[in-house]
């Protein structure tokens, strides 16, 4: 989903990549405040998310020339870098899980509203298909998405077998991955 | 979908969910080489997106943070400026900009600092030891500037000023890295609509009357100790005297020197 800005000027992280100095600020000042978040939602303390947002930053200077504005927005670019990262963390401190009650009635999303203005067009796509799961499907996408959980902490903590917590999670997200190429290929084709 | 597809997308969602083995890695690599159609990054992309959908309002980040992630901003600049300065030659230093000379006040401070820092430095550094976590901080940064040899680090001394009362801390300053940052605990939380606080750098290489702006910063309402990224407005040479000034809103191009919170002297 090609989100470049409808002015046509450099994003943040292409202005990184060219060498612009004031950028990296800027970079700081519009996405800590999400890569934090992000972070929190998965890491059990908040020092380990502090060190966490570090070097998450420090990979997304580093490597901001990798960004496409043509292939995703640059919010789900940086949610994407900001997981890599923080799977990588919970993998080699041997994963530790968030000791939280799991939500009676599910979990609450932000409204279209805040999504359309907030997280971009791929955000929108993934509310509404995650909301046409079943409830099950969608419980186990939200604990490993989300909360960051291994696919037998989410056994364990659900009762479902493993081999069908991995089903539901691959499914759910094919389902995600599919819709977004497919707007991306019709976009694709509306513009040539 | 074949059975060799169904197994690359379970690969491709597990890696985006929880990683991957050393061993998975290697299938998954084989069997994305197999398939050069299918994008690797697809079931990245698309577990981000249900991040963000599901992710409530964004939370305010610490302040703590945002100083960390600041001075390891001005590091990572001030490396590409060193590599830059190595592969070419060194343009003339930035001129001073004339503005209202005021030299008595700073020297008196630096003057009295003279005799009041013997008894400062231990007490500091000690102070200063007590409050860091080696084990967390020795990967910022900021604390391989700390470590580094070539760092200037000097400890603040309170002036007399109402926000400086109970202030104490220090200033660290890299030269060949042009960064640095201050340890500050104890000056006045302040209003940034009100006021706000100032660095000033004296650098040998340039007139006393126009030091450099070392950046406009403030102090968060928590207390306790805070680290500011020193944001030096040009190349600074040789440093002399670090001062934080009290300030309008926004910081001043040439400081009245009316309120002096805190100074620090090196060698």
């Amino acid at each position: 989903m090609t989100t470049a800005p409808a002015d046509g000027s450099a994003s943040v992280l292409e202005r990184i990549a060219a060498g612009e100095p004031n950028a990296i600020q800027e970079c700081i000042d519009q996405y800590s405040g999400l890569v934090w978040s992000i972070a929190r939602s998965m890491m059990r303390t908040a020092a380990d998310a502090e060190d966490a947002v570090q070097e998450i930053f420090l990979s997304l200077w580093k490597n901001a020339a990798t960004f496409d504005s043509g292939k995703s927005s640059e919010k789900s670019f940086i949610a994407m870098v900001a997981r890599r990262r923080l799977i990588d963390i919970l993998r080699k401190a041997g994963r530790r899980p968030k000791l939280v009650a799991l939500p009676e009635n599910g979990f609450d999303p932000p409204s279209d509203d805040h999504l359309a203005t907030q997280r971009g067009a791929e955000a929108m796509v993934a509310k509404r298909l995650l909301g046409e799961l079943r409830p099950e499907q969608q419980q186990v996408i939200k604990l490993s998405v989300y909360q960051g959980m291994s696919h037998s902490e989410i056994a364990d903590a659900t009762a479902i077998p493993i081999g069908t917590v991995k089903s539901h999670i691959w499914r759910g997200l094919n389902l995600v991955r599919s819709r977004i190429e497919e707007i991306d290929r019709a976009a694709g084709d509306a513009t040539t | 979908m074949n059975a060799g597809h169904e197994r690359l997308f379970e690969l491709l969602a597990s890696r985006a969910t929880e990683g991957l083995s050393a061993s998975d890695s290697q299938r998954l690599e084989s069997l994305l080489e197999e398939s050069p159609q299918v994008d690797a990054e697809g079931f990245d992309r698309a577990a981000a997106a249900v991040h963000l959908a599901l992710l409530g309002p964004e939370m305010p980040v610490p302040e703590a943070l945002k100083w960390k992630l600041a001075a390891a901003s001005r590091e990572l600049v001030a490396s590409r400026h060193q590599v830059e300065a190595d592969a070419a030659p060194r343009r003339p230093a930035d001129r001073p900009t004339p503005g209202r000379p005021g030299a008595f006040g700073w020297w008196a401070a630096a003057a009295a600092l003279v005799l009041a820092l013997a008894g400062w430095w231990p007490r500091l550094f000690t102070a200063t030891e007590k409050t860091l976590d080696e084990g967390r901080t020795a990967r910022l940064p900021v604390e391989s500037l700390a470590r580094d040899p070539a760092t200037l680090r000097v400890a603040w001394t309170a002036t007399e000023d109402a926000t400086a009362v109970e202030a104490s801390g220090e200033v660290l300053w890299n030269g060949e890295r042009q960064a640095g940052y201050m340890r500050i605990a104890g000056l006045a939380r302040n209003d940034p609509k009100q006021y706000q606080y100032q660095l000033w750098i004296f650098d040998r290489a340039r007139d006393e009357r126009f030091p450099v702006d070392g950046g406009v910063f403030d102090m968060p309402a928590e207390g306790g100790e805070v680290l500011v990224p020193i944001d030096a407005k040009v190349a600074v040479g040789e440093p002399y005297l670090f001062a934080i000034t009290v300030e309008r809103p926004g910081g001043v191009v040439v400081s009245t020197r009316e309120r002096i919170a805190l100074l620090a002297k090196a060698g």
